[in-house]
């Protein structure tokens, strides 16, 4: 009788599902992909109900249920902060506490899911295991990492207290070595700036990432003496009279103002040099950080591997520093490293604890299944939806169809690729992905405002065949869930003039062969693929360089700017024809868009698609 | 009728702050301990 344990993260941001067989992640997906709403944090009856039909299981075959982190816990803390914020914080006081408090409130989150399971109406519902926020993390990061020992760090904004953790991992076991505590948190750090630089918090940061390397570090000094006092082990505190999160709704008030230079950036207001410098200077200050706890992990622990999790462990530029120093021989980091993946991981720590053995270790492969945990739809389905819709298509044969991608890819052409089960994690890996060619020197400005509609000084990302990595990027190891920044190898780099550009003209510069992928400071965040984790994916990177000589493509998520990325197939045809997508690729079938009916639309979609 | 007020004002005001004062100690750790070599700290439990 296999053990199935479903984990359950919710209502904070990224509500997910994730079902675990015998310590095996067998599914899992994020609410938003069903519900259509970016970092959906409500129940996540749509991804919970996904896992079981994925499965064929009903509720009553569900040994336990695990929930991703302690409300009561969390709800300490989040009284001391209103507390110990009095009398200043009588208006955060009197909006927050009733969230907390009222029936079907936070602190009566496991009631809460209980209650939503049983509204299912699939089967009994199980016990409720809870496991804290950042035990849910470390689960995620090691047990599914290929390594039969590890040391594990935790890095995020916060979970009920803890914001930064150490742990050992041996086996089926993960030992608690040391944390720092709330409301010292590199990730709340690397919000504040976000939010000073008129991005939004916890979807923002990224941005905040993708455009240091525009900027100079000119405020990390500064960071640095008045903001977070850093030890040489990595541990930090930070001055609280520049955080406004103790007190009130938002990161930041006025000291900070007074400290960089003046008021924070409107958000969709102009870029200046400003904000470009402060990305660089958090960034630098946060892979300084990474870097000393990371060594303070391998002191601790005597390991040579090294296991990430936590929304800082998705800034994949302090990753590459990790990567690159060799303090470790290899790093493993858990794709959905932000809260969705708490559930998956909650779920492992249940799993662990009623026995499951993790048999893919010594095998050299980690348990994700190449993080392809969601719905997938064969072509019977898809072909009964052209049909009914009348779409126009050509149906092909597998080598041909990905014949006819690759020639059109190296036509120029943009390719939607809607193959095999959805990624889970933040990132699309080639099942849910907008492809292009690399080598192109207009691809870059061309997907960010045809497909993306959206600004143009953040860079794309690369998929490149595994065996080839090397030959393009000066990458240690593998980097399969595109966590890992590495610099565009030497031999395709191209010398480059900079005479009066500054700020986003930049980005205009042509520095490699791959321009379309290169960041202004010949970086790339790269995706390894092997023919293991992503046959068709693999294929068609293979006939891609057969046509062309390069096994490198441009990967982005199929989406447009604000949305998540595509689930349905009706999703993926909505966006097709939202956007000047040439081509889409969606199981055996090829659609062109030259052939397709006009498309329009009853509302202005770009309306109603808030801004991220 | 002033000094009532006061009374009032006082039991009812400084009372709670001053539980609350109590209750806390700094759990936040806002003042930063000036001869501490490491801002770990062991953890007590899971995580």
């Amino acid at each position: 009788m296999p053990d199935l344990v479903l984990g359950i993260s919710a209502f904070y941001h990224d509500s997910a599902a994730a079902l675990v067989r015998d310590g095996v992640p067998v599914a899992a997906a994020q609410e938003e992909r069903f519900s259509r709403m970016r970092h959906d944090s409500s129940f996540p009856a749509q991804a919970v109900r996904y896992c079981l039909e994925e499965l064929g299981v009903s509720l009553s075959d569900v040994t336990a249920v695990a929930y991703y982190e302690d409300p009561r816990l969390k709800f300490r803390r989040v009284l001391a902060t209103l507390i110990g914020a009095a009398p200043t914080g009588v208006t955060s006081f009197r909006e927050t506490l009733p969230s907390w408090l009222r029936d079907g409130g936070k602190l009566r989150a496991v009631e809460v899911v209980r209650r939503e399971l049983e509204a299912l109406a699939r089967g009994a519902v199980p016990e409720i295991a809870v496991r804290r926020h950042h035990e849910s993390h470390a689960a995620s990061a090691f047990f599914p990492s290929p390594y039969p020992s590890a040391a594990v760090l935790c890095v995020d904004g916060v979970g009920e207290w803890a914001t930064t953790t150490l742990w050992h991992g041996r086996g089926t076991a993960l030992t608690p070595l040391s944390e720092i505590r709330f409301p010292h948190s590199l990730g709340l750090l690397y919000s504040a700036f976000t939010y000073f630089c008129g991005f939004k918090v916890d979807s923002g940061e990224y941005k905040l990432m993708g455009l240091a390397p525009y900027g100079k570090p000119r405020y990390a000094d500064l960071i640095r003496e008045r903001l977070i006092d850093v030890m040489p082990d990595g541990s930090f505190h930070m001055n609280m009279r520049y955080f406004e999160y103790l007190r009130g709704q938002v990161m930041t008030g006025r000291a900070f103002e007074r400290l960089f230079d003046g008021p924070r950036r409107p958000p969709e207001g102009l870029l200046t040099e400003r904000e470009f410098d402060l990305a660089a200077s958090v960034q630098e200050v946060t892979e300084e950080v990474m870097l000393r706890l990371a060594r303070t992990a391998q002191e601790r622990t005597g390991e040579s591997k090294l296991c990430l999790a936590g929304g800082v462990a998705l800034n994949c530029v302090a990753n590459g520093k990790i990567v690159d120093s060799g303090i470790f021989d290899e790093v493993w980091i858990q794709p959905a490293a932000g809260d969705a993946g708490g559930a998956l991981g909650a779920a492992l720590a249940v799993a662990m604890e009623r026995g499951a053995t993790r048999d893919h270790v010594g095998s050299g492969r980690d348990a994700m299944s190449g993080a392809l945990l969601g719905p997938a739809f064969d072509d019977t389905q898809i072909a009964a939806f052209l049909r009914s819709n009348e779409i126009p298509h050509r149906r092909l044969e597998p080598g041909r169809m990905v014949d006819d991608v690759a020639a059109a890819l190296a036509d120029g052409k943009i390719v939607g690729w809607f193959q095999d089960r959805m990624e889970f994690g933040p990132r699309a890996l080639g099942a849910r992905s907008i492809l292009g060619d690399a080598r192109d020197p207009v691809m870059q400005s061309a997907m960010n405002l045809k497909i993306k509609f959206r600004e143009s000084f953040r860079p794309f990302a690369p998929a490149v065949l595994a065996a080839d990595a090397k030959d393009y990027f000066d990458l240690r190891q593998e980097s399969p869930y595109m966590l890992v920044v590495a610099q565009v190898a030497a031999a395709r780099r191209i010398p480059v003039i900079e005479t009066e550009e500054t700020g986003i003209d930049l980005l205009r510069l042509q520095r490699s062969t791959i321009p379309a992928v290169t960041h202004v400071d010949g970086s790339a965040r790269v995706q390894t693929v092997t023919a293991e984790s992503n046959p068709a994916y693999h294929e068609l990177l293979t006939a891609f360089k057969a046509r062309t000589g390069c096994p490198v493509l441009v990967n982005t998520s199929f989406n447009v700017r604000g949305e998540p990325i595509v689930n349905s197939l009706r999703d993926a045809y909505t966006c097709f024809m939202r956007t000047n997508i040439d081509m889409l690729a969606m199981g055996s079938f090829l659609l062109d868009k030259s052939e397709q009916p006009a498309w329009s639309e009853e509302s202005d979609w770009r309306a109603e698609i808030p801004l991220d | 009728m002033t000094d009532v007020l006061l009374f009032i004002t006082y039991f009812l005001v400084a009372t709670p702050i001053g539980l609350a004062r109590r209750l806390i100690n700094d759990p936040l750790s806002r003042r930063r301990n000036r001869r501490a070599t490491t801002y770990w700290t062991v953890s007590d439990r899971r995580g």
